[in-house]
């Protein structure tokens, strides 16, 4: 338990925060080690979330440790599992967006270097290169809502019932929110497909 | 393009979604989260949330705005701003000021001032006077004090003259005869029939 109260090198045992008022409140290692349950548990979807936007594994892992930083500060109104991957998923998100947003001009840049075919074989390199610039081009046309909801259902083989809930959102909104990515990715490959040069 | 044709196309872009979104997190992720925590300062201003304070400040201002509405509704009258007493001065029957202005003789005053000033100087009730007989009254006032107007010389007001005596003479109602019918027959009585 000692061990565990100090998985967190210069934090006293007793230093983790109520989430709204900012006061420092009594916790005991307990809580210590449910953030980090918490920090396993979610670890890889944080990671995911954000390399949905990012792509790029360094900025994604970045993102994903801000995040669970800043639920680390508020944990004491997060220790519910299910509140706490739902507040994780919906930070991280806005976390990946908004480093997105500042570094489009570098990522651009990166993506460029990144489809240049640098393995032996050029032509499978360069055909996945191609894919995966096809597949990001249609994601990142799809508005947000709608992107979300395809991100975390191919995540972890979600279900609609467990994306409604990382969402915080009805069943049949995400239902009808699948649908409605779905066929616009369908015209996004439509127009791809009539014309290849994009 | 077909729907099939679409469809599976859409198929094998989520295949290819699911295959870029398995990325396993770096063996060293938690080491490192528990690094930016305890790289992050801990906050120590403001103390309290922000949601909290900005409420706090809305609720200063708003006292703050009302203390100082209220503050300048009760002022004397003496400390209103020069240019904004004259319909007071016509209201009060104060002596206008010498300087002539070629603006208006009425300055249309926000109602406050009004209120203020019945407030601060007059016990009377504010009295309602449509825009066209206040100005009237003004320009009445403003004449007669410079002396176009003599009040001796204006036309007495008309005098209704008194009523006449009403002599009322009362009703003289004859009295109706009212026959007496026999409804068993019989004939009436001589001279009490209808006439």
């Amino acid at each position: 338990m000692q061990e565990s109260a100090n998985r967190y090198p210069g934090l006293p045992a007793r230093s983790l925060r109520s989430g709204d008022a900012g006061v420092f409140v009594s916790a005991d290692a307990g809580l210590e080690r449910e953030f980090e349950a918490r920090l396993q548990e979610s670890s890889a979807l944080a990671v995911r979330v954000a390399f949905s936007v990012l792509r790029q594994r360094q900025d994604a892992e970045d993102v994903a440790q801000e995040a669970f930083a800043k639920a680390y500060r508020r944990f004491a109104s997060l220790r519910d599992p299910e509140v706490f991957r739902r507040w994780i998923v919906r930070v991280t998100w806005r976390l990946a967006i908004d480093r997105w947003r500042a570094d489009r001009r570098r990522r651009a840049r990166e993506e460029v270097a990144n489809v240049e075919p640098v393995a032996a074989d050029a032509e499978e390199a360069a055909s996945a290169a191609r894919r995966a610039a096809r597949l990001w081009e249609c994601i990142d046309a799809l508005p947000e809502k709608l992107r979300i909801v395809i991100v975390l259902s191919a995540i972890e083989g979600h279900g609609v019932q467990e994306v409604a809930g990382l969402l915080d959102i009805p069943a049949g909104t995400v239902k009808s929110r699948l649908f409605l990515a779905r066929r616009a990715l369908a015209e996004k490959l439509r127009c791809l497909a009539n014309n290849p040069e994009g | 393009m077909s729907r099939e044709q679409s469809r599976r196309l859409v198929d094998e872009l989520e295949r290819d979604l699911r295959q870029a979104l398995t990325l396993e997190p770096s063996a060293d992720f938690a080491r490192q989260v528990r690094a930016r925590i305890e790289r992050t300062p801990r906050r120590t201003w403001p103390p309290v949330d922000m949601p909290w304070l900005a409420a706090a400040a809305a609720v200063i201002l708003i006292a703050l705005a009302a203390w100082w509405q209220t503050a300048r509704l009760a002022q004397p009258l003496d400390r209103v701003p020069a240019g904004t007493t004259a319909a007071v001065d016509v209201l009060l029957e104060r002596a206008p000021e010498p300087a002539p202005s070629p603006k208006p003789d009425i300055v249309v005053r926000p109602r406050r001032m009004v209120r203020a000033a019945s407030l601060n100087v007059s016990p009377e009730p504010e009295v309602i006077v449509p825009p066209d007989a206040a100005r009237a009254l003004a320009r009445f006032l403003r004449l007669t004090r410079s002396g176009a107007v003599n009040a001796d010389q204006l036309p007495a007001p008309a005098s209704s003259a008194p009523p006449e005596e009403l002599s009322i003479v009362p009703l003289a109602v004859p009295s109706i005869p009212v026959p007496v019918i026999d409804i068993l027959g019989g004939a009436a009585p001589s001279g009490a029939g209808p006439q």
